[in-house]
């Protein structure tokens, strides 16, 4: 008797805990993403807090490797869902993923506070194709020049206020450097006057960063992107000029890392790079020592802007739910002021910018961001990233001359597809 | 009834590889006879709708591709200086381990401990150690034994790049290649050695004369999985330099990666994979029958 009560119970106790489950069965919504952005976006609290408008959803995150692009490719080429957002690449792939139509566009919730006027347009054009928005910015940064304001102070380049004096040519940033750079007896640099970023990853921004600042425009006269006007010769023979005087620095030769590590450890006075370093470095030297200062021109011509991108796929079983995470969470103002105050980064809305014009940095940031322009989507992105690369540190470490190197440029990037 | 048996005898073996030959077959040969179709069309993987048939055109870009002859040179000069000089030091080594030198145990972890690290932490380790402003290598040099003039931006200088590549290359592999000459060392008949000391051979012709004769198959056997090891180099060269500065340390497989991965240019990529791994077999093959012992 007693064995036949246990097993009635012990049914009617499984079916119960079983039905509860079914209860409460919650949908998996998946984040694929590169795996720094786990350790510098809020993202966990991100989802705690759109848990609670949809107890629903339950997140499920997976780390990628830095533009691991083709592996995403295959698994949607093949309709696998594997995530229903992926943070992964910057635009120019995301470019790649809609010519194969694997992601979704957001133009339908691009609407009210999200309109497509509400955000920075260097970084929402860049996630545009074809017309329609197929991406949303992470990470958008703008190239400019972060420098020491107490090395500056000592070598007289400051103004009453301790502010540093832009440099209004390449000719007087060169001054700059030789004022702020220090060697030793044997004339070894003890420090940098600069560290420019030329690896792979920065190559084409910082070249044509340089190029938009000095002549207001990434374009030469015939349309084509700009590998022969004068300002293009000027500007690679103050790097190669600094950099055999030992003025700047090629650490990031080798690591992409070295510009804003020599910084922080003071073998650099400044750094040709994106803005938001000067919020990562500020943490180590003190954030009063730093300065934004634009690239000679940029406040009249503006620099160059880019960003990541946070794409869709068309596999992704939760489009709806992402799309809503996406904007109510990852560009809710709390996310975006994390994101600037701590790491300096923007996302792409221009309300979050305004929020924080107060700040010396983010004022500078405003003024250069008026006339910042983003890279046109060339279906040969990286050919030309890595034909620049290898060029310009061929020109760095190897001698080749400036007008050799703008020659070979033009010479191999004329077989690659750059369409517009 | 004996018809029958025969016939089973005969299937049994077949069954008995049948695993190996499907294993072999989807992993392996379909792969393969993929990647020589891929490598004989022009497919951009994302901008394609299907492989276009271009017969070899692929490979007769090789030669006016100026960034691909740069690599075959890279990868021709880091197979030169990394196989004698692994062939060379384990063997050294192998020999310093098969003497009775008091604490050769040590020595020998010491020497087999590399096996055990993955190239790719390997390759970051040295990363911190080889650079310019912060690393143990220069610091050694300059603040240490007071050598300022030697110490160098080794992964940043066009003259040491690849030579610091080849140098990890070595402290990773040396290691095993010890393993190999020591097992040749150990097999060995010690009295020839006996033989020759009665006949008055000094240890140095003792070693021409009886230990490099003997030690003829673990050459071989160092020398080809050497050859195949500095074609094939990869993964150091992408964690600690992606081929830079400049493309003086670009590799034929790095730059067969690029092409797929990063160009999607599928057929090329195969076409330079393809040709690798050509160029690796014709050499271990030619080494082969330099090397291999002549049957009397």
């Amino acid at each position: 008797m007693f064995r036949k009560l246990f097993i009635i119970l012990l049914v009617i106790g499984l079916l119960g805990i079983s039905m509860a489950a079914l209860a409460v069965e919650k949908k998996v919504f998946k984040v694929t993403a590169e795996g720094w952005y786990f350790n510098k976006y809020p993202l966990e609290k991100a989802a705690e807090l759109f848990i609670k408008d949809h107890p629903e959803v339950t997140f499920e995150w997976t780390k990628a490797g830095d533009f691991e692009v083709a592996p995403l490719m295959l698994a949607w080429s093949r309709n696998n869902y594997i995530a229903d957002i992926a943070i992964v690449a910057s635009p120019s792939e995301a470019v790649a993923f809609q010519a194969k139509g694997l992601i979704v566009d957001f133009e339908d919730v691009l609407k009210g506070e999200y309109a497509k006027d509400k955000w920075l347009p260097g970084f929402l054009n860049e996630c545009t194709i074809n017309g329609k928005v197929y991406a949303i910015p992470t990470d958008a940064e703008i190239m400019t020049l972060v420098a020491r304001k107490d090395y500056a102070a000592e070598a007289g380049l400051t103004d009453e206020n301790g502010n540093i004096i832009p440099p209004r040519t390449l000719d007087d940033l060169y001054t700059y450097l030789e004022k702020l750079t220090i060697k030793d007896k044997s004339g070894t640099t003890i420090r940098y006057g600069m560290d420019v970023n030329w690896d792979v990853a920065y190559m084409i921004y910082t070249y044509f960063s340089g190029i938009q600042a000095l002549r207001g425009t990434i374009y030469d006269e015939n349309g084509n992107l700009d590998f022969s006007s004068k300002e293009a010769l000027d500007l690679l023979n103050f790097w190669q000029r600094g950099v055999k005087e030992g003025l700047i620095s090629t650490s990031s030769l080798v690591d992409h890392s070295g510009p804003r590590n020599n910084m922080k450890s003071g073998l650099a006075a400044s750094m040709w790079e994106d803005h938001a370093r000067v919020i990562e470095i500020g943490k180590v030297v003190g954030q009063d020592k730093l300065e934004i200062v634009p690239i000679p021109d940029a406040l009249t011509n503006g620099t160059i802007s880019y960003c990541m991108s946070l794409m869709i796929p068309k596999t992704a079983q939760n489009i709806t739910l992402a799309k809503a995470f996406v904007l109510e969470q990852f560009n809710a103002d709390w996310f975006a002021y994390y994101l600037m105050d701590n790491w300096g980064k923007l996302l792409g809305l221009k309300r979050h910018l305004e929020g924080r014009k107060d700040l010396p940095i983010w004022q500078t940031i405003s003024k250069i961001s008026e006339k910042t322009v983003s890279l046109p989507k060339m279906i040969d992105h990286a050919r030309l990233v890595d034909l620049m690369t290898t060029e310009i540190h061929n020109m760095l470490k190897m001698n080749q001359t400036p007008e050799e190197t703008l020659a070979n440029i033009r010479q191999k990037s004329s077989k690659l597809n750059l369409v517009k | 009834m004996v018809n029958n048996r025969t016939k089973i005898s005969n299937i049994t073996p077949w069954l008995f590889i049948l695993p190996s030959l499907l294993i072999i077959g989807i992993f392996l040969l379909y792969p393969l006879t993929n990647s020589i179709y891929l490598s004989l069309t022009n497919y951009n993987f994302v901008y394609s709708d299907k492989p276009e048939f271009i017969g070899f055109e692929n490979f007769e870009n090789f030669f006016s591709d100026s960034y691909f002859m740069v690599a075959l040179k890279n990868t021709f000069y880091y197979t030169l200086v990394f196989f004698p000089l692994l062939i060379l030091f384990s063997f050294l080594l192998a020999l310093l381990l098969n003497s009775k030198i008091k604490g050769v145990g040590l020595f020998q972890s010491a020497i087999l401990l590399p096996i055990v690290v993955p190239l790719s932490l390997a390759g970051v380790m040295f990363t911190w150690i080889l650079t310019e402003n912060f690393g143990i290598l220069n610091h050694l040099l300059g603040n240490i034994l007071r050598l300022p003039q030697l110490t160098h931006f080794w992964l940043g200088e066009k003259e040491t790049a690849l030579n610091s590549l080849v140098a990890v290359g070595l402290w990773k592999y040396v290691g095993f290649s010890v393993i190999l000459f020591l097992c040749g060392l150990k097999s060995i008949p010690s009295d020839i050695y006996e033989a020759a000391k009665v006949d008055g051979a000094n240890p140095f012709q003792r070693l021409i004369y009886i230990t490099i004769p003997n030690l003829r198959g673990s050459f071989l056997l160092v020398g080809i999985w050497s050859i195949i090891q500095a074609i094939k180099v990869y993964d150091q060269v992408v964690v600690m330099t992606k081929g830079g500065p400049g493309n003086s340390t670009m590799v034929l497989y790095l730059y067969a990666w690029k092409n797929a991965f990063e160009y999607f240019d599928m057929g090329y990529a195969q076409a330079i994979a393809l040709f690798t791994g050509a160029l690796a077999f014709i050499i271990s093959v030619s080494f082969n029958i330099i090397l291999k012992p002549e049957r009397k």
